[in-house]
C-alpha cells in the first residue's frame, strides 16, 4: 500500500504528493486508536508496611501508611510506630498495591531492581538520637551498596519521646546508584513515632 | 469555457458591424482598477458601460480596455466583489483613460470613509485597540515563537515555560482567554495548559493583528482578553514563480532555522494561484549566563500549502498547514515532591547542570497540529457579499514523563503519560449587506464541533465532545468623522464528558455523581464609537461583553500535572465566565509623531483561576503542591500604548508601555500571576547607503520590567497538615510560593540592511537580545523556581527573495 503510494508520488506532480501526504497523515491518525494502555499508573502504590521484630524475641510491631483511593480523595490512613526504649528490632518493609484484587506485592519488584533502589530512613523530632536505623542488606553492585529492604532499629533506653520516621525510596533511573538522593522518588512517606519506656 | 466566449464574440462582431454601419468615429476607453487602501491592482474587476450594456473585466495586470465606443456621454460602472461599486461619467470625445480606485467592503467598520489615505486608515481602524505587525515587523522576529514575536507590542507580555514554550498574554489574560485566529479559523489545541504553546509556524505568518479587549460579538467565546489574528501573506498577482528563503541562526541555544516559500500562478487557469511553504527549526539547550538549561532543545517541522481562485464572482481559498514539534522540558523542573521543589527554590543553580547538548530527553512533549481552512467570498449582486469559512483541525499532544511508577519497565516512558487528540470542526457564514444609507453591517452564523480523546498512561482531563453554535449581528453607521457600531450575539454550547482513567473525578463521573453533560448559553453585546476630531487625531471608545464556558480542565482535571509536580483539581460546579470591558483609545498620526494610548477596565464575573492551596496533596510519593480551580469576581485595569517620535530625519525614538492591575474582588487581594509592569524604550537610526547596502538601520532597545508588587500571599495554618513528611519544607513553600522575583532590565541591539545578491533582493539582520547577559527570572516564567531565564542571544537572519517575488 505504502510502496504503491510512493511510486505514485515519484511519477506525479506536487499536487499529487500533497494529496498523498494528506492521505498518509489521515492513515497515521487512524492507527492511533488501537493502542489501549493501562491508565493511572501513578497511583499504583497504595500501602507501605513496616514490620519490626524485637531481636530478643516478642511480638512484632507494625506501622502502616495506606491510601486505598490513591492521590486525592480520602487522605491516607497512617498507623504510628510504637517502639520500646532499650530495644533493638530487625525491620522489614513491604510495599503493596491494594487497589488491585488480589493485592500486588511491589516489594518483589524492588528486590529484583535492588541495584537501582535505595530506602532511606530518617528519624526527626524528639526521637532523633534515641532511635537509630541502619540498613543491613546490600545489592550486587560493585562495590555493594545498601538497599534498605532490611534494617536494624536500635532504641536507646530513656524516657518517653515522640517524633517522626520518614521513609524515602529513591530510584536511580538511568543513572548510577549512589548513597546520595536521586531525583526520582518512588516513595516519600512519614510515620508518627512513639517511644515508651 | 469555450462556449462562454462565443456570445461575446458575436456581440463584439455585432458592435463592429453596427459601428461600421453608422460610420461614427470610435474611441477607446482604458484604465486600471486598484484597491484604494493598498494600491493593489484588482484582477477581474468588471467595468460596465451602463448605456450600452457592454462591459469587460480587468486582466491579470489590473487594466481594462474597451474599444470601438461611439462618441457620447456614458456612465462607467466599476464593480468588484468585496468592494464598493464606483461610477464615473465620461464624455467620450477622444480616447480616454479612466482609472478606478475601489474601496473595500470588508468586515471592519472603515469601508465608507477610507479614501486611500493611510493616516485616516490608522486613525479610523477600530473603536477598539489594535496592534498590527506588518510583514517587515514579523520578519525581525522570524524563527521565534508567537509569544516572543508579540512580546514588544503594547499590552502584550509572555507566559514562558522555558525557552521552547511561550504563550502570549494580552492585557493580563492568556490561554483560553485569548483567541487565536489562524488563516480565519479559531485555533483549537489544548490551549488551557499554561505550558501548551500555540501551534503556529513562526514563518508562515505575514501579518499579525492583536485586537485587545473583549470581542465575543465577532468571535464568540474565549475572546475575553483579546484576539490574535494571524494571516499568511496574500497570494501573488502574477503567474510567474517566485519565492523566498529565510535562514536564521541563534547563538544562545545553537538554534538553526530555515524556511522556504514558493508561489506562483497557473497560467491556463486565470486567477488560480498557489503557494508552498515549509520550515524547520532545531535547537539545543538554551544558556543562562551561568549554566545551560538542560533538556530545553526542540525540533520543529512545519509545512503549509495554499491555493486560491479569484474570479469576478468572488474568490475561493484553500489552506492546509501542519505543525509538528518535539520539545524538551527543563530537566531540573522535573521534581518529585514539595521537598524537591523547596530545595530547588532555595538553590541558586538548578539540580542538574550539564554541558550543552542537542538531545531531547524526558520529560518532553510531542505535538502535531493539522489545519485545513476553506474560505469563500462570494458577491451576491447589489453589493451584498457572503463569506464562508470551514476549518478542520487535528491536534495531537503527547507528554512524556521522566517518572515511571515503581516496578514498571523504563521502556514505558516511551508511552506518553498524557496523550490527547482533539478534533475540531468550525464553520462560519458572514453575510455583509450592501450599505443602506450610512449603515453597513454583517449577519453571521458560527458553529464548532469538538471531540477529545485520551490515549495516555494517565489522564488529567476526561474525553469529551462539545457542540457550540452562535448567531450574531453587527451594524455600523459611518460618516466622514464618526463611526458608531453596535452588535449582539447569542451562543450556546453543549458539552459531554466521559471519564478516562481512575482519578477521583473520573470515578465520580463514572458513577454519575457529577454532571457529565453541561449546557452553557449566553448573550453578548458591544457598542463602540470612533471620532476623528482632527486630521491627525482620533478617539475611540468601546463597551463590550465576552464570555467563555469553563474549560474541560477547569471542570474535571484531577491529577499531577506532568513536569511541574502540581496536583490540580477541577471544580465541576463552575459557572460561565463573563467579561464587561470598557476601553478608550486615543490615536494620533502626525508628520513626525505617532501615538496610540489605551485605558481599560475589564470587569470579569466568575473569573476562573488556578490557586495554590495551603493544604498540600499527600501521596505515597510525598506532599505535592496542590492547586484548585476557584471562581470569583475580578477586575483588570490597565493602560498600554506606544509613542514614536522622529526627532531628526534619520532618528526615531519609540516607547511602548504595558501596565495591568488585577484585583480578586472575591478574596479581596491582587490576582495571582498578573504580568509585571513593562516599559520598552528605543531608538531607531537609519544609516546612509554605503557599499551597496540600502535601508541600513541600527536599533537599540531597552526593556525595563518592574518587580510585581501586586500578589496574593498564603498564610501558614495554625496547625500543620497531618502526615507531612517534611514540615520545614512545607513552611518554606507556603511562605514563598507566591512571591514574585526581582525586576530586571534588558538591552537589545539590532542592525539590518538590504542589499542585492545575485540580482535579487536580500535582507540581513544581526541582533542581540539580553546583550549584557543579565541574570533574571520573570514572574510569568513557569520555571522561576528552578532556573534563570535565557542569557545573551545573538541572532543572524538572512532573507533572500528569488524569482518573481515582491516583498510588500
Amino acid at each position: 500500500m505504502l510502496s504503491l503510494k510512493l511510486q505514485f508520488i515519484r511519477k506525479k506532480n506536487p499536487a499529487a504528493i500533497l494529496l498523498a501526504l494528506a492521505l498518509l497523515s489521515l492513515v497515521g491518525g487512524c492507527r492511533r486508536t488501537d493502542n489501549p494502555v493501562e491508565t493511572n499508573e501513578q497511583e499504583s502504590i497504595t500501602t507501605m508496611r513496616l514490620t519490626l521484630t524485637p531481636v530478643g524475641g516478642g511480638a512484632p510491631v507494625t506501622a502502616q501508611w495506606r491510601d486505598l483511593d490513591g492521590a486525592g480523595g480520602n487522605p491516607p490512613v497512617i498507623t504510628p510506630l510504637a517502639l520500646r526504649a532499650g530495644t533493638t528490632y530487625n525491620g522489614t518493609v513491604e510495599v503493596l498495591d491494594e487497589s488491585k484484587t488480589p493485592a500486588e506485592n511491589k516489594t518483589t519488584e524492588i528486590r529484583e531492581e535492588a541495584n537501582e533502589h535505595l530506602f532511606v530512613y530518617t528519624v526527626s523530632g524528639g526521637a532523633q538520637g534515641r532511635v537509630n536505623i541502619t540498613v543491613t542488606d546490600l545489592d550486587t553492585n560493585t562495590p555493594p551498596l545498601p538497599v534498605g529492604l532490611q534494617y536494624r532499629v536500635e532504641v536507646t533506653a530513656g524516657p518517653a519521646v515522640s517524633g517522626n520516621l520518614r521513609v524515602v525510596l529513591y530510584h536511580y533511573d538511568g543513572v548510577r546508584k549512589t548513597v546520595n538522593p536521586s531525583n526520582e522518588i518512588d516513595i516519600d512517606a512519614s510515620f508518627p513515632l512513639n517511644v515508651t519506656p | 469555457m469555450k462556449r462562454a466566449i462565443v456570445p461575446y464574440f458575436f456581440l463584439a462582431l455585432f458592435w463592429q458591424v453596427a459601428a461600421t454601419a453608422t460610420a461614427q468615429p470610435l474611441y477607446r476607453a482604458s484604465g486600471k482598477v486598484t484597491d484604494a487602501a493598498t494600491g493593489e491592482l484588482l484582477i477581474g474587476a468588471t467595468i460596465m458601460v451602463v448605456e450600452l450594456g457592454r462591459g469587460t473585466a480587468t486582466g491579470t495586470d489590473g487594466t481594462y480596455r474597451l474599444d470601438n465606443l461611439p462618441q457620447g456621454v456614458y456612465q462607467f460602472r466599476c464593480s468588484y466583489v468585496g468592494y464598493k461599486t464606483q461610477t464615473a461619467t465620461l464624455n467620450l470625445q477622444a480616447d480616454h483613460v479612466q482609472n478606478f480606485s475601489l474601496q473595500t467592503l470588508g468586515a471592519t467598520q472603515r469601508e465608507l470613509t477610507v479614501t486611500g489615505d493611510k493616516t485616516r486608515e490608522v486613525l479610523q481602524q477600530s473603536s477598539q485597540s489594535v496592534s498590527t505587525m506588518s510583514k517587515s515587523d514579523v520578519d525581525k522576529h522570524r524563527g521565534q515563537t508567537l509569544g516572543e514575536t508579540l512580546r514588544d507590542l503594547p499590552g502584550v507580555t509572555v507566559l514562558q515555560t522555558g525557552p521552547s514554550i511561550s504563550k502570549p498574554v494580552v492585557r493580563g489574560l492568556h490561554s483560553q482567554r485569548v483567541l487565536i485566529l489562524n488563516a480565519g479559523v479559531r485555533q483549537e489545541g489544548q490551549q488551557w495548559g499554561a505550558e501548551h504553546a500555540p501551534e503556529i509556524d513562526p514563518f508562515a505568518s505575514a501579518k499579525i493583528e492583536v485586537l485587545k479587549g473583549a470581542a465575543s460579538v465577532d468571535y464568540g467565546s474565549d475572546a475575553i482578553g483579546g484576539v490574535i489574528r494571524i494571516e499568511p501573506r496574500p497570494l501573488p498577482r502574477e503567474n510567474a514563480v517566485g519565492g523566498e528563503l529565510t535562514v536564521n541562526g541563534f547563538g544562545n541555544n545553537a538554534q538553526g532555522a530555515a524556511s522556504v516559500l514558493l508561489e506562483g500562478g497557473v497560467a491556463p487557469l486565470e486567477g488560480l494561484k498557489w503557494r508552498l511553504q515549509g520550515s524547520y527549526r532545531r535547537a539545543g539547550d538554551a544558556a543562562t549566563p551561568q549554566y545551560f538549561l538542560n533538556n530545553t532543545g526542540f525540533s520543529e517541522l512545519n509545512f503549509s500549502a495554499t491555493t486560491a481562485l479569484r474570479k469576478d464572482w468572488g474568490d475561493l481559498c484553500a489552506y492546509y498547514s501542519r505543525f509538528s514539534t518535539e520539545l524538551g522540558v527543563l530537566r531540573s523542573a522535573h521534581i518529585g515532591n514539595l521537598t524537591d521543589l523547596v530545595s530547588s527554590m532555595q538553590r541558586r543553580e538548578p539540580f542538574f547542570t550539564a554541558p550543552f547538548s542537542f538531545s531531547i530527553d524526558f520529560p518532553r512533549q510531542r505535538i502535531s497540529h493539522d489545519l485545513i481552512s476553506l474560505r469563500a467570498r462570494l458577491g451576491l449582486g447589489n453589493e451584498h457579499t457572503l463569506q464562508l469559512t470551514y476549518g478542520y483541525q487535528q491536534n495531537i499532544r503527547q507528554e512524556f514523563d521522566a517518572h515511571v511508577p515503581l516496578g514498571t519497565d523504563r521502556s514505558r516512558r516511551e508511552i506518553p503519560s498524557f496523550d490527547l487528540t482533539l478534533f475540531t470542526h468550525t464553520a462560519e457564514a458572514r453575510f455583509a449587506h450592501a450599505p443602506i444609507g450610512n449603515f453597513i453591517g454583517t449577519l453571521g452564523l458560527a458553529a464548532t464541533a469538538q471531540s477529545n480523546n485520551n490515549l495516555g498512561r494517565s489522564a488529567l482531563i476526561p474525553n469529551f465532545t462539545s457542540l457550540t453554535g452562535g448567531v450574531f449581528w453587527r451594524e455600523a453607521w459611518v460618516s466622514e468623522q464618526w463611526t458608531l457600531n453596535a452588535g449582539v450575539r447569542y451562543d450556546v454550547r453543549v458539552q459531554n464528558a466521559t471519564p478516562y482513567g481512575s482519578s477521583r473525578i473520573a470515578q465520580q463521573l463514572q458513577r454519575g455523581e457529577i454532571q457529565s453533560r453541561q449546557l452553557f448559553h449566553t448573550v453578548t453585546g458591544a457598542v463602540g464609537a470612533l471620532f476623528q476630531f482632527s486630521p491627525e487625531w482620533s478617539i475611540g471608545a468601546n463597551v463590550a461583553t465576552a464570555w467563555r464556558p469553563p474549560s474541560i480542565n477547569e471542570l474535571y482535571s484531577d491529577g499531577v500535572h506532568h513536569g511541574t509536580a502540581q496536583y490540580e483539581t477541577g471544580n465541576p460546579a463552575l459557572n460561565v465566565e463573563r467579561s464587561f470591558n470598557i476601553d478608550a483609545t486615543l490615536r494620533h498620526v502626525g508628520e513626525k509623531t505617532r501615538l496610540e494610548f489605551s485605558i481599560y477596565n475589564n470587569a470579569i464575573s466568575n473569573f476562573i483561576y488556578l490557586f495554590p492551596l495551603v493544604e498540600p496533596q499527600i501521596t505515597i510519593r510525598g506532599a505535592f503542591p496542590a492547586f484548585e480551580y476557584q471562581q470569583a469576581n475580578a477586575v483588570l485595569r490597565g493602560i498600554d500604548g506606544f509613542f514614536e517620535w522622529t526627532v531628526f530625519n534619520q532618528t526615531r525614538f519609540f516607547m511602548s508601555l504595558s501596565l495591568v492591575r488585577g484585583w480578586n474582588i472575591g478574596r479581596g487581594e491582587p490576582l495571582i500571576n498578573m504580568p509585571s509592569d513593562r516599559l520598552i524604550v528605543g531608538v531607531h537610526i537609519d544609516l546612509p547607503e554605503a557599499f551597496g547596502l540600502q535601508k541600513t538601520y541600527l536599533e537599540l532597545t531597552s526593556t525595563q520590567v518592574r518587580r510585581q508588587d501586586q500578589f496574593p500571599t498564603l498564610t501558614l495554618p495554625a496547625q500543620l497538615p497531618p502526615a507531612l513528611s517534611d514540615p520545614e519544607a512545607y513552611q518554606f513553600y507556603v511562605q514563598n510560593l507566591t512571591l514574585p522575583p526581582a525586576g530586571y532590565g534588558l538591552l537589545g541591539v539590532s542592525i539590518g540592511a538590504e542589499f542585492s545578491l545575485l540580482a535579487q533582493q536580500a535582507t540581513l539582520i544581526l541582533s542581540a537580545q539580553n546583550l549584557l547577559d543579565q541574570r533574571f527570572r520573570d514572574y510569568l516564567s513557569r520555571f522561576r523556581f528552578f532556573a534563570d531565564d535565557a542569557g545573551r542571544n545573538i541572532i543572524l537572519r538572512l532573507q533572500l527573495a528569488f524569482g518573481a517575488y515582491s516583498d510588500d
